[in-house]
């Protein structure tokens, strides 16, 4: 379906204006990304001060040491000056530019989940499972955004004071919802491709089964490369588990905060895709400032930002010098390669870290409790 | 202790010893650094070449050069057509005469043109000249893949240009091998180049199909598939007792160090004397046949620093280095004379010996069953048995820029973990983001704007100059200058307006931390390219961008201060290496008089950035894209 989409527009366009398309379509992502973060934080500051008249926050004002504006509201993070800073840093970001310049396809890819977003922060659940359908079936990890999202409308319910009869119905309503539109979408590339069903093998099962091993910022090809025919099988597998498998214990854990649950998933199933993109990187890294109330508590900001910038500062001249020079070899470019991804999961954990802390904080005030011996505990993450 | 902060107390603790102890180990590892590195061509830590790829087998056969007649026959006509008729009869067409009529192998001749880069009419700058290349096709062997020696036909000498009639003849008589022999299993090309860099980049381009916007040359009309190495010979005399080897490529590449190693085990079998172009002791005893010569520090020393010289300005040394931009390793063999023995007996010997060793290095590599991949692509020579591979020179490295990576984690540290929870944070972000507007970001795009002026206006320069009258090089001189002056008057006029109100440290203090992550960034990522590049700049800007950034109260440390930053000016800092280079190398003393240093700088310059231009060597632009600026913003940052 996409191709035929591609194609459309390329017979429509010449060569020379079809920049301008990419330059539009990059537009209106920052404007979404505008629009999405304003909900976020709206909906994080209306969910903190939920829990606040509820009772739950308790502690936190027992406690001894104090900071007045410590929860989230409208005044001490405004959402107009970070949903700005959050457009800014999508439309300056150098991933992003460099994405733009190159007239990649992932802006579309973009597109079409922002807009997804864009529709479940504002309610309009059928037409946000109709984009996610769509992306779905360009990339095939999306599928595990529906759990962020189904754990997203069961908190909105919750804020709405409705009653939940019960989880099971509810989960199971939307995830039928959502497998029925995703078949339907399914149908119509089948009745597109007059019912052969040999695109199956070029699309899904290329991306699933990652037959072409041209190298890229990814981790799946080195492997690969190296592996006997024997075994190639067996650790797709493997690989593949690894993109799938952190959705639902995400969910679970992070039950209460369902919006930093939704972005670290995004970026969670950029790091470990088959094909990954720079540009996707750039998508969640400019929805960082939205969660900027972590960053004081988060750990190793200078490690991973070190990281960030040494991998995608030396990822083309390692890659030069492994093609083009020929002083290197692969095992340079996929060590810079492996620094980046590592960085990006850093990037992630602290989030995740953060999000946690501040849970606890919330829940339990900002006292230290001691440990068995006395001491002041540390708060690690196991 | 709460847990609002971020950190625990052993974090808090290791801030507060980095910030302790920061200047104390910031000198300890510069100083270690500099010590290690002139440590590294001591005995204990060098290593000796040897051979990796054990195909080459260098020195086992027997030559197939009996007598040294034909070679003299060739040398005496080609001497002939040279001096006869003012030296119009020497030319590529002759070479090309004698390839296809008397020798009957496959030849062809290949005209270029060559443009000036900086010129815009048709009229001026644009020469020509015509290259000859012949193929002797293996006999037993399918033509896949093949051997290149190429020889300039003129050589530049210090006053005019030389011709290479020894090296000419050499391919003669090569050729005349390739013809007849049956061992051979990759093809001959012998390539004889015109205008030196200009023709040999003209062949090479239309070999792989390149383009080049100044040099333009006709297409090949036969090829020798894939090219395994290359040999450039250049003989200024017949009477060689002594060979000399170049190396460096452009932009810092350098060859496979096994086939410099092969070469220098033939020459040591033949008992020949062989080394690097800048070796300044030369071991003439062969006793140590089995053994390598005994390892001289300083001299090792100071050969390593004369080839990071030449590595570092990105030029190559000889017509080699353009092959290696294509991954073929290649070298230059160049003859000299050390001592005026004139029996015709030793003469005919030192020739037998020359045209053997330059056969059997063919041989070798005739042996190679796949590509050099074996030995060390990254490496300096302290002397040609001892090597010095990257993971000893790298740490050096290292450790001289702890400094500033020391500099940059306690910034980090001030910045990021001093927050005081009794401000209220609403006028705060507020003024902190002005702040960062005029302390951080006009500074950077200012002095971004003159790495982009300076990168991009060399033809404007070049024009302006035409306008005043004056000559190129005089013209690029002082408009570089005036760019220079300008950007030393930038704190002057800007004064009020990069001064900011209210938080003062926090804004200083991140565009501090922003100087310093840029210079990080470009020496860490020049490093590996062109690693004696941003060996010197690392070694002089890292202590001068500490010092830059450090507040000073005393006027006499101000001074100092404003003084070293203008020394630090990529110009002069630069300039300032050729001035002790040409005193310590050449013998050249500049010191008594300004005048000629002046003129011969400007010069230098002018060809040195011409040459950039039409050979595609990026370090005159990525000096003035990223150091500048980077100057720039230290000097403007001096001055608050």
């Amino acid at each position: 379906m996409m191709i035929n989409i591609y194609h459309y527009l390329i017979q429509l366009f010449t060569n020379k204006h079809i920049i301008y398309v990419f330059i539009l379509i990059d537009c209106l992502n920052s404007i979404l990304v505008y629009k999405i973060s304003y909900k976020i934080i709206q909906f994080n500051c209306i969910m903190e001060n939920f829990n606040k008249t509820n009772g739950k926050y308790a502690r936190l004002f027992e406690s001894k040491e104090k900071k007045d504006d410590f929860l989230l509201t409208e005044k001490n993070f405004k959402p107009i000056f970070w949903s700005l800073f959050a457009m800014v840093c999508y439309l300056f970001n150098p991933l992003n530019l460099a994405c733009c310049m190159s007239q990649t396809t992932v802006l579309i890819q973009h597109f079409v989940l922002l807009m997804w977003l864009n529709f479940l922060l504002n309610g309009k659940i059928f037409m946000s499972y109709i984009f996610l359908a769509i992306h779905a079936n360009i990339a095939v990890y999306s599928l595990v955004l529906i759990v962020p999202s189904i754990s997203f409308i069961r908190q909105k319910k919750i804020f709405k004071r409705k009653q939940i009869k019960s989880e099971f119905n509810l989960i199971s309503k939307h995830a039928t919802v959502f497998v029925l539109l995703f078949a339907c979408v399914f149908m119509f590339n089948l009745y597109l491709e007059n019912f052969n069903t040999r695109f199956i093998d070029c699309t899904y099962l290329f991306i699933l089964k990652v037959r072409d091993l041209v190298p890229n910022m990814g981790l799946f090809w080195y492997f690969l490369t190296e592996m006997f025919d024997h075994f190639i099988t067996f650790f797709i597998y493997v690989f593949q588990l690894n993109a799938f498998l952190y959705s639902i214990p995400l969910t679970l854990r992070l039950k209460n905060e369902p919006l930093v649950n939704l972005l670290i998933q995004i970026g969670l199933l950029y790091v470990f895709k088959s094909y990954p993109n720079i540009g996707e990187t750039g998508l969640f890294t400019s929805f960082l400032p939205c969660v900027a109330y972590l960053f004081p508590l988060m750990r190793n900001v200078l490690v991973f930002t070190c990281m960030l910038i040494a991998g995608m500062v030396l990822a083309p001249i390692m890659f030069y010098l492994w093609l083009g020079s020929g002083g290197g070899n692969a095992n340079f470019y996929f060590a810079i390669t492996l620094v980046y991804s590592v960085g990006q999961i850093f990037l992630l954990v602290d989030v995740f870290y953060a999000c946690l802390k501040r849970e606890f904080i919330k829940l339990n005030g900002s006292n230290v409790p001691l440990n068995t011996d006395g001491k002041p505990a540390n708060f690690t993450l196991e | 202790m709460s847990l609002y902060k971020s950190d625990s107390d052993n974090k808090t603790k290791l801030f507060e010893n980095v910030i302790k102890f920061g200047p104390v180990l910031s000198i300890l590892g510069y100083l270690s650094g500099i010590v290690y590195f002139s440590l590294l061509p001591h005995e204990s830590l060098i290593h000796g070449t040897y051979i990796s790829e054990n195909a080459l087998l260098p020195g086992l056969v027997t030559s197939d050069i009996y007598s040294t007649d034909s070679i003299f026959n060739y040398y005496h006509f080609l001497k002939d057509a040279y001096e006869n008729n003012g030296g119009k009869g020497y030319n590529a067409e002759l070479i090309h005469d004698i390839f296809a009529n008397k020798l009957k192998i496959e030849s062809y001749t290949q005209n270029f043109n060559l443009s000036n880069p900086f010129s815009n009419s048709e009229t001026d700058g644009i020469t020509s000249g015509t290259n000859a290349y012949a193929f002797g096709r293996a006999q037993r062997a399918d033509g896949t893949e093949s051997i290149v020696i190429s020889a300039p036909i003129y050589l530049s000498g210090k006053k005019k240009k030389i011709p290479n009639l020894f090296g000419i003849s050499q391919l003669f008589i090569l050729a005349d091998l390739a013809k007849t022999r049956p061992y051979w299993a990759k093809d001959l090309i012998f390539v004889a180049t015109d205008m030196e860099h200009v023709g040999i980049q003209a062949w090479i381009n239309s070999y792989f199909e390149a383009h080049s916007d100044s040099i333009k040359g006709e297409n090949l009309r036969a090829r020798g598939g894939s090219i395994q190495a290359a040999l450039n010979l250049e003989f200024s005399d017949i009477n060689t007792n002594k060979l000399e080897i170049k190396l460096e490529g452009p932009n810092g590449k350098l060859p496979n160090l096994d086939l410099f190693n092969t070469i220098i085990r033939i020459c040591k079998s033949m008992q020949f004397e062989c080394s690097l172009e800048s070796e300044k002791s030369a071991n003439s005893d062969f006793s140590y046949y089995h053994n390598r010569p005994p390892v001289d520090h300083v001299s090792g020393l100071i050969n390593t620093v004369n080839m990071m010289l030449k590595q570092a300005t990105g030029v190559p040394s000889s017509l080699n280095g353009y092959f290696l931009n294509y991954r073929i390793e290649a070298l230059t063999i160049s003859g000299t004379r050390t001592s005026f023995s004139s029996k015709r007996s030793q003469q005919k010997q030192n020739v037998l010996k020359t045209t053997r060793i330059v056969e059997s290095t063919l041989r070798s590599v005739n042996n190679l069953l796949e590509r050099f991949h074996q030995s060390f692509f990254f490496y300096l020579l302290p002397s040609s048995h001892y090597y010095i591979s990257i993971g000893m020179y790298m740490p050096a490295f290292g450790l001289i820029f702890l400094p500033v990576l020391i500099k940059i984690l306690s910034l980090w540290f001030e910045i990021f973990s001093n927050k005081k929870s009794t401000h209220s944070d609403r006028n705060e972000s507020g003024l902190l983001m002005l702040d960062l507007l005029k302390c951080v970001v006009i500074k950077f795009m200012i002095s971004f704007l003159f790495g982009i002026v300076l990168y991009l206006g060399t033809p404007f320069f070049l024009m302006f100059g035409k306008k005043f009258q004056l000559s190129p090089k005089d013209a690029l001189m002082n408009c570089y200058l005036a760019m220079m002056a300008n950007i030393l008057m930038t704190p002057f006029i800007f004064r009020s307006k990069f001064s900011s109100s209210g938080n003062k440290t926090e804004a200083e203090n991140i565009n501090k931390l922003i100087i310093l992550l840029f210079l990080t960034i470009f020496v860490g990522t020049i490093s590996i390219l062109n690693f004696s590049l941003s060996f010197f700049v690392a070694i002089f800007y890292s202590p001068i961008a500490l010092l830059a950034i450090q507040n000073v109260q005393n006027r006499l440390a101000k001074f100092f201060k404003l003084a070293m930053m203008v020394v630090a000016c990529p110009i002069v800092y630069f300039s300032f290496i050729y001035l002790l280079n040409q005193y310590f190398f050449e013998n050249k003393n500049f010191f008594t008089n300004p005048g000629q240093f002046y003129v011969s700088l400007s010069e230098k310059f002018y060809n040195f950035v011409l040459f950039s231009q039409i050979s595609q060597i990026w370090t005159y632009e990525m000096i003035n894209l990223f150091l500048v600026p980077i100057w720039s913003a230290l000097w403007i940052t001096a001055f608050n």
